[in-house]
């Protein structure tokens, strides 16, 4: 069977690019404490040659704390270096590659064997999947981490065609890039790539017998593993940010164990600390399987109680339904192993943290229902009559769900979440720097919110990234930046020096205990609830 | 014997799930729960359209107003009171949730203290236990399933009082599931883990209602 034509995975793609890069500067409405952090150290390294923390070409990315695989950031540098430090220069690489996705996608589906029709509609449902656009359109690591995913399967997947080496060779750095990427993908990537090898030893044992074959994908993993395992054993770097996410974390799993001290040996057989761990992580994996979650509540744009949208259309529910079905019986032994595992291996990253139902850390979760799809496409066209009324019926729902997506997202999500997406800063970073000369001090909230001091923030981030604060001067001040502090600002004692600037939340000043022309601004939440003030001393 | 074996293959699944027990041990406790049915059902229905639910689609479609006159078409196209519809559906599908039968259960008396109802282990089976049943084209079994939960549903009711029938059948497909595996090997080594898995559960769901 011949391949895909160049025209289709055009028009996939061009449909993938224009749902994320449209107004991408402004939804989501403001840049996140990761994706300035992203930002700014790209801009640190385009400068210096180090990161924020003065690494010089770090593996890992310290952060704020948090130890960001280093991926994401060096994709970001050639689009900060090309775009400038702006929202679009971070956004650009996770949006390109969430495109490129797509594209991917379809031509994974192609080589499991299903129709170019099945393949290319594939494609074009993820192209307009909310949950996959919603994380495109945000610098998200997982978006990448995917993406790599999904080159290291179909390359693998050709290389079990075709016998080509460097099919393999690419798969295996396809599959080091995606842990590289992203946590979830660490656990992840490494077990599918297993189960996937499993699954094709057929061929394996060809390579086996004829070991020179091995060497170079064998050199690419040592490249990538070595340094890895390095800092996983011999530094914090690739432990810290799961260790803080785990479900060991949580007090209602922590207070529940025994930790060794049990009443007598009845308790320990059973109610032992495994069995309640184990039930605990059952917990949260199979809250994953939830329909409501899955078409109606995922994506959490609105309030709790109010109308939502799910991470699929609520027309893909017969499609996704019954492709699950199709997928247990598919003929394709390869299509339904790859697939089945697809389905429980899926959730098993996030349901190692804390969270409940995590839309960003279950995206590997993705492709299963892509199969699923495609699989429902399939067997539509080859055995439903009046294909043609269906797919009219089936085309017109779906641009109902995308006009439904488009209204959530565009009015709905910032109006009440502009908060969380830390709405506000970028004003206060320009208006800052815009006026420092004016000032002996500027103070910064790093704490706010619209119903109390609920949230937050990193403020300082946002003041290097929106000033473009040079990191030479900003290492050489031990990490600080010149006359502007961060912290929760109190009119009673800052007033009293002069020539201050105080931009704090409402919970910190009280507009009632400062005279009128000391305010010089008040900025408001998406919400319309009041966000910061800014007021003088002078 | 043929049929006899069954009967008593079922049994065994039946007895290996502290969710069967809890049912007849709290036999009490669920036939005052069913008196008081005609209460509940009257409570959902006055739920379904409350004044609370359609104010917040209210306040979701106001949400629109400021784009002006397109803005509020949009508005009442999309929310309005089928949205609530649209809820009561996902609310529905909600009693069928895997995580209560596998394992959470509903926190009360009348599901196994901090245990699952239905061996956790059985999970996998259940889905393919579900594909199995589709295959064959018994949808007499899926009917039998959407009414049993429609009756807590509409009483609003997510416990295991009026959740028990959907259980017993949840028992019932994860057993086709299982008896459905090709490979006899794989059949009698995820047999072999149900028993001991549910020997387990059943015991502790009883050492923590006696302790």
């Amino acid at each position: 069977m011949k391949g895909i034509r160049l025209c289709p995975l055009l028009i996939v793609f061009i449909l993938a690019f224009s749902f994320r890069f449209y107004k991408l500067s402004s939804y989501p409405v403001s840049l996140s404490i990761d994706e300035v952090g992203f930002g700014y150290n790209a801009y640190s390294i385009i400068k210096t040659g180090r990161d924020e923390w003065g690494m010089k070409m770090p593996l890992v990315f310290r952060a704020i704390g948090d130890y960001k695989p280093a991926i994401d950031i060096y994709l970001t540098v050639p689009s900060v270096y090309l775009f400038g430090l702006t929202e679009f220069g971070v956004r650009f690489p996770t949006a390109l590659l969430g495109a490129l996705t797509a594209v991917i996608f379809v031509m994974i589906l192609f080589e499991f064997g299903l129709s170019r029709p099945a393949s290319i509609l594939g494609g074009l449902w993820l192209a307009v999947n909310p949950w996959h656009v919603h994380f495109s359109r945000g610098n998200f690591e997982a978006i990448i981490a995917l993406f790599f995913l999904l080159v290291g399967v179909w390359s693998l997947l050709r290389w079990n065609k075709s016998m080509k080496n460097r099919y393999l060779s690419l798969s295996v750095m396809a599959f080091a890039l995606s842990v590289w990427s992203y946590n979830a993908e660490r656990l992840f990537s490494p077990l599918l790539f297993l189960i996937l090898s499993f699954l094709l030893r057929g061929n394996l044992r060809v390579i086996i017998r004829n070991p020179k074959l091995l060497i170079a994908p064998l050199v690419i993993l040592l490249i990538f593993i070595t340094p890895y395992f390095y800092l996983g054993f011999f530094t914090e770097a690739i432990r810290s940010r799961p260790l803080s996410t785990s479900i060991f974390r949580e007090a209602g799993l922590m207070d529940s164990l025994h930790r060794g001290t049990y009443v007598n040996w009845i308790e320990r057989l059973l109610d032992n600390d495994i069995y309640l761990i184990f039930r605990h992580w059952a917990g949260k994996y199979l809250n994953y399987f939830d329909l409501r979650f899955w078409f109606w509540k995922g994506m959490g744009y609105t309030q709790p109680g109010d109308p939502d949208l799910g991470l699929f259309y609520i027309v893909d529910v017969i499609p996704i339904l019954s492709g699950t079905y199709l997928v247990f019986s598919s003929k394709n032994k390869l299509f339904r192993a790859i697939a089945v595992t697809w389905l429980f291996l899926g959730p098993l990253p996030a349901s190692l943290t804390m969270n409940e139902q995590h839309t960003i850390r279950s995206l590997t979760w993705l492709p299963f229902f892509g199969f699923a799809y495609a699989s429902s496409i399939e067997f539509v066209i080859k055995n439903v009559r009046r294909l043609r009324t269906i797919s009219v019926v089936y085309f017109a729902l779906l641009a109902v769900n995308i006009a439904y997506f488009a209204n959530l997202y565009f009015v709905h999500y910032p109006k009440y979440y502009s908060e969380y997406w830390q709405y506000g800063y970028k004003e206060i970073a320009l208006y800052a720097c815009g006026h420092i000369d004016e000032y002996n001090e500027v103070i910064i909230t790093d704490t706010f919110g619209s119903l109390g001091p609920l949230n937050t923030g990193i403020p300082y981030a946002y003041v290097l990234f929106y000033c473009q604060y040079d990191p030479n001067t900003f290492l050489a001040n031990g990490r600080r930046i010149s006359k502007i502090s961060f912290r929760r600002p109190d009119w009673p004692n800052d007033s009293l020096q002069k020539n201050r600037l105080l931009i704090g939340s409402p919970w910190d000043l009280d507009i009632q205990e400062i005279p009128m022309e000391a305010i010089i601004r008040v900025t408001y939440f998406k919400n319309k609830q009041r966000s910061f003030i800014y007021a003088d001393t002078r | 014997m043929r049929i006899t074996n069954n009967v008593r293959h079922l049994l065994l699944f039946f007895v290996l799930c502290p969710g069967f027990w809890w049912g007849i041990i709290n036999s009490t406790n669920v036939f005052r729960e069913i008196g008081k049915s005609p209460h509940y059902f009257q409570g959902k229905l006055g739920s379904i359209y409350s004044y609370e639910r359609t104010e917040r689609i209210k306040a979701t479609k106001n949400a629109n107003v400021d784009l002006g006159l397109p803005g509020r078409l949009v508005g009442g196209f999309f929310f309005n009171e089928f949205t609530i519809v649209v809820d009561e559906f996902f609310d529905l599908t909600s009693f069928l949730s895997p995580r209560f039968f596998f394992q959470a259960g509903d926190g009360s008396l009348m599901s196994p203290p901090r245990t699952e109802p239905i061996p956790l282990v059985l999970f996998p089976a259940w889905v393919l236990g579900i594909i199995t049943i589709v295959r064959k084209k018994n949808f007499g079994l899926l009917k039998i399933l959407i009414i049993l939960v429609f009756i807590p549903y509409i009483l609003g009711q997510k416990n295991l009082v009026f959740l028990w029938p959907v259980m017993i059948l949840y028992i019932f497909i994860a057993r086709e599931g299982i008896m459905n595996i090709g490979n006899i090997k794989t059949k009698n080594n995820y047999l072999h883990l149900f028993v001991v898995y549910g020997v387990f559960v059943v015991l502790r769901s009883f050492y923590l209602l006696l302790r």
